[in-house]
């Protein structure tokens, strides 16, 4: 075989590919508007149903029973309607699509194989938040696919039902999904969930710790500020850094004498920048002199993080911003936050 | 003498076609990839949790920063439309770097900017003067920053990440239009991977001709302008396919400076963008591989595909020339600077295989591209080399390229299909065969022109983008 034959061959292969795909590009889009079409068509047909359940919530609908693509396609366009209302009109469509046999053929559609099916199938039973698909969702999250597990999590969180925060504690202790999923999903369980939450604090596990303490300060517990408090001497630092943000969320002023003793044996800065904002939340005269004496540290953050507490206090914050801009050396972060205040308040800066 | 030369002058032109094949099929096989990696994008976009990431408190808040050199035109509604991106929580930082037009006035008046005293916190070095800091009187996330110019978009950038305050950096420009949800989008490699995850990028495209309003691209169209519609099947081939590929293989070296997202701390410790640095977006990465491989630290850098960030294109040959000759330039200059890391196993397949596929194909393609070129039509002239050999090997090495380029469309044409009207479909068939004839050569120059002056350490020289402004909503285009 001669060069000559060889580029003979590749120029009729190459130029036989071009227009084999160029061809297919042509045929993708008249097949890919075809089907738009169609599916715009049938949606038309489909919504008004669709629309008479969520207008009248109440009211008996009898709707045909669908088959094929339009059994599929009514499921779909459930689907999004379910991410859009709230309420009765909710309750309604998942009403109609519980008893069309939708939730119990998702159920069983999380036991077959496929990743994308499964998925599928746990999204449509966590927008429908039914408490009996709870079991269908937690044997998800063992599965082996990173993606179910999510959204696994994600539906448990839409369910709203407490009894899902065990299970998905467990999913943080096996660090299988990421932590601020887990912790999203065990806020919307609700303060119903609290307990457990607050029980799990003493969880020998590092991640079940930090999860349950992000959530318990997003959920402003009130309840957990006393077991939250036993957390700040701990030695890992993240977990300390989070306390001391949970307490600052959860505002309670039991948390200002701890948080202050924190400062005093506690040099590392996150720490110490974390603690100056939680102050500022917390709104008590009483962190004033220190955090004055923060607004001279050597890091940024703390230093701005310490203006801005200052400025949360009030009066006696604003005083000692006034008092640290005058002099020879005026303090940058003291001058930065009152001339934001100063704009937010309407003024010149 | 005059066989032996024909033989050698076959034996080059037939080594240089083979370069061809091997680029070519490496561009395939990521095509392949990168196409694998859609579909399965695709079939999860249902179950992706975009609208979770949106509500979770705990999702990471962005600073996007934006440098701008003399951008009068577009700069107030790319602000508003920055403002307006669906993200949880993100402040907008533009760095207006020594503009001498109206950019600062316009902005001053669109938001009733006032002065305000931030500290010098000096988390990266910034060479220009800093003039003075600005945020909107009614308390919206933005804060504007004016500079002395060095002619350094790193410097800019390293001024606006001095005064950013959250986790995360994305990095942008000026004129560049970002999807509504791209933000979200980008961030979301963050929220599934937050302890690994380091840097994110999204795909840039041409958004020449396409028509917009309030700041979001409504109706993507092909250009008017031929060289602006062979950009477009450039950058769906680089962006959306090589990249992705690239991504796919844990190997990507290059995240746009038009659209790219960093944790904050990283950055710092990198002492952010490298003053003197040509190809700063590049320069960066690969320093974060060295760093992070470095100290054997387990991270990820990861492209997303589907976070669009329109930009306009040169449509002159003169601003295109320019820009291609820097982007050269810009590469040599990291190869150079790493040049440590070319073949060096401690860098795992960056230092094997990333870093000597930019050297051998992408910085010294030209070289062996115009070599190629030029043997053959000496060989002709002289007759040292077979017509039908000479035909056949032009018809191969451009027959690959445009299938290539068609093969990207498919994939385009298959994924997100922007193009949503039959006459842009068949321009961007034509803009795929006419890219092969002509472009590509012209381009080989520029970018060896940028070899050389990178070689000769000639003084580096910006000039200006003509910008013709977007087309918005209600204009003929």
């Amino acid at each position: 075989v001669t060069g000559l034959q060889v580029l003979t061959w590749a120029v009729v292969i190459i130029a036989g590919a071009i227009v084999v795909l160029g061809g297919t590009t042509g045929i993708s889009r008249v097949r890919r508007q075809r089907r738009a079409h169609r599916r715009e068509r049938l949606r038309d047909e489909l919504r008004p149903g669709i629309v008479a359940i969520l207008a009248d919530p109440d009211g008996s609908h009898q709707l045909p029973i669908h088959r094929g693509r339009r059994a599929d396609l009514f499921g779909v366009l459930a689907f999004d309607y379910l991410a859009k209302v709230r309420g009765e009109s909710r309750d309604a469509l998942v009403r109609v699509l519980d008893e069309r046999g939708t939730v119990v053929d998702a159920e069983r559609r999380t036991r077959r194989p496929g990743t994308v099916g499964r998925s599928g199938a746990a999204e449509l039973l966590g927008r429908c938040g039914l408490a009996h698909s709870r079991p269908a969702l937690e044997r998800l999250l063992t599965s082996r696919s990173k993606a179910e597990r999510a959204v696994a999590v994600r539906a448990l969180g839409h369910l709203g039902d407490p009894a899902a925060a065990p299970a998905l504690l467990e999913v943080a202790r096996a660090r299988s999904v990421p932590a601020p999923l887990i912790c999203q999903a065990v806020v919307r369980l609700g303060p119903e969930a609290q307990g457990d939450l607050i029980t799990h604090l003493r969880s020998r596990s590092i991640d079940v710790q930090r999860v349950t303490v992000d959530a318990l300060g997003l959920l402003q517990s009130v309840d957990a500020v006393e077991r939250l408090i036993t957390l700040l001497p701990d030695r890992d630092l993240e977990l300390v850094v989070r306390t001391a943000r949970a307490l600052g969320r959860i505002g309670d002023p039991r948390a200002v004498a701890p948080l202050l003793e924190l400062l005093d044996r506690s040099p590392e800065w996150p720490v110490v920048a974390v603690v100056a904002r939680a102050l500022g939340e917390l709104g008590s005269p009483s962190a004033a002199p220190i955090l004055i004496e923060l607004l001279g540290h050597e890091r940024p953050p703390v230093a701005t993080n310490a203006a801005t507490a200052l400025v949360q206090l009030g009066r006696a914050g604003a005083d000692a911003l006034a008092a640290a801009v005058e002099g020879d050396e005026p303090n940058p972060y003291a001058a930065a936050a009152l001339s934001r205040q100063a704009i937010l308040d309407g003024g010149a800066p | 003498v005059r066989d032996v030369v024909a033989r050698s002058l076959q034996i080059f032109d037939t080594a240089v076609l083979g370069y061809f094949v091997v680029l070519n099929t490496l561009y395939l096989v990521l095509i392949a990839i990168a196409g694998t990696d859609l579909v399965r994008f695709f079939r999860r976009l249902p179950f992706a949790g975009f609208d979770d990431e949106f509500t979770n408190p705990l999702t990471p808040p962005v600073s996007v920063i934006l440098p701008a050199h003399n951008e009068e035109l577009l700069i107030v509604e790319s602000v508003e439309a920055m403002l307006s991106l669906r993200y949880p929580e993100h402040e907008v930082i533009v760095v207006d770097d020594g503009s001498t037009d109206e950019t600062f006035a316009r902005l001053e008046a669109a938001f009733d900017l006032v002065p305000i005293v931030l500290p010098a916190t000096g988390d990266t070095p910034v060479l220009g003067a800093i003039h003075g800091t600005y945020v909107p009187r009614d308390g919206r996330s933005l804060v504007v920053v004016r500079k002395e110019s060095i002619g350094s978009k790193g410097d800019a950038s390293n001024a606006g990440i001095n005064v950013s305050r959250f986790p995360l950096v994305c990095i942008t420009d000026a004129d560049a239009v970002i999807d509504e949800e791209g933000l979200l989008r980008v961030v979301k490699p963050f929220v599934d991977d937050p302890e690994r995850m380091v840097a994110t990028g999204g795909t840039v495209r041409a958004a020449n001709g396409s028509i917009l309003y309030r700041g979001r691209v409504v109706d993507a169209r092909m250009p008017r302008n031929w060289l602006a519609r062979i950009q477009v099947i450039e950058y769906l081939r680089s962006f959306l396919l090589g990249r992705t590929g690239w991504s796919r293989l844990g190997c990507l070296l290059i995240i746009s400076g038009a659209f790219g997202v960093f944790r904050r701390d990283v950055l710092l410790e990198l002492g952010g963008f490298r003053h003197g640095a040509i190809g700063e977006d590049a320069d960066l990465i690969a320093r974060m591989h060295k760093l992070l491989k470095g100290r054997k630290q387990p991270y990820r850098v990861s492209f997303v595909s589907e976070p669009v960030c329109w930009t306009e294109v040169p449509e002159t040959r003169e601003v295109l020339g320019r820009q291609r000759k820097r982007w050269s330039r810009g590469l040599a200059d990291v190869l150079w600077t790493h040049r440590s890391m070319i073949g060096n196993p401690r860098y795992g397949r960056i230092g094997l295989v990333v870093m000597p596929y930019y050297l051998v194909f992408e910085l010294l393609g030209p070289v062996i591209e115009l070599l190629g070129l030029l043997t053959a039509v000496l060989g002709l002239v002289f007759g040292l080399l077979n017509p039908p050999f000479a035909a056949l090997f032009f018809a191969v090495a451009f027959g690959y390229g445009i299938l290539l380029s068609i093969a990207a469309l498919l994939v385009e044409e298959l994924s997100y299909h922007r193009y949503d009207r039959w006459r842009d479909l068949f321009t961007a068939l034509a803009a795929s065969v006419v890219e092969n004839v002509g472009f590509r050569q012209l381009h080989a120059w520029w970018r060896l022109q940028g070899l050389i002056d990178a070689l000769r350490r000639k003084e580096l020289t910006w000039g200006v983008m003509t910008r013709r402004g977007f087309l918005t909503e209600g204009t003929e285009p």
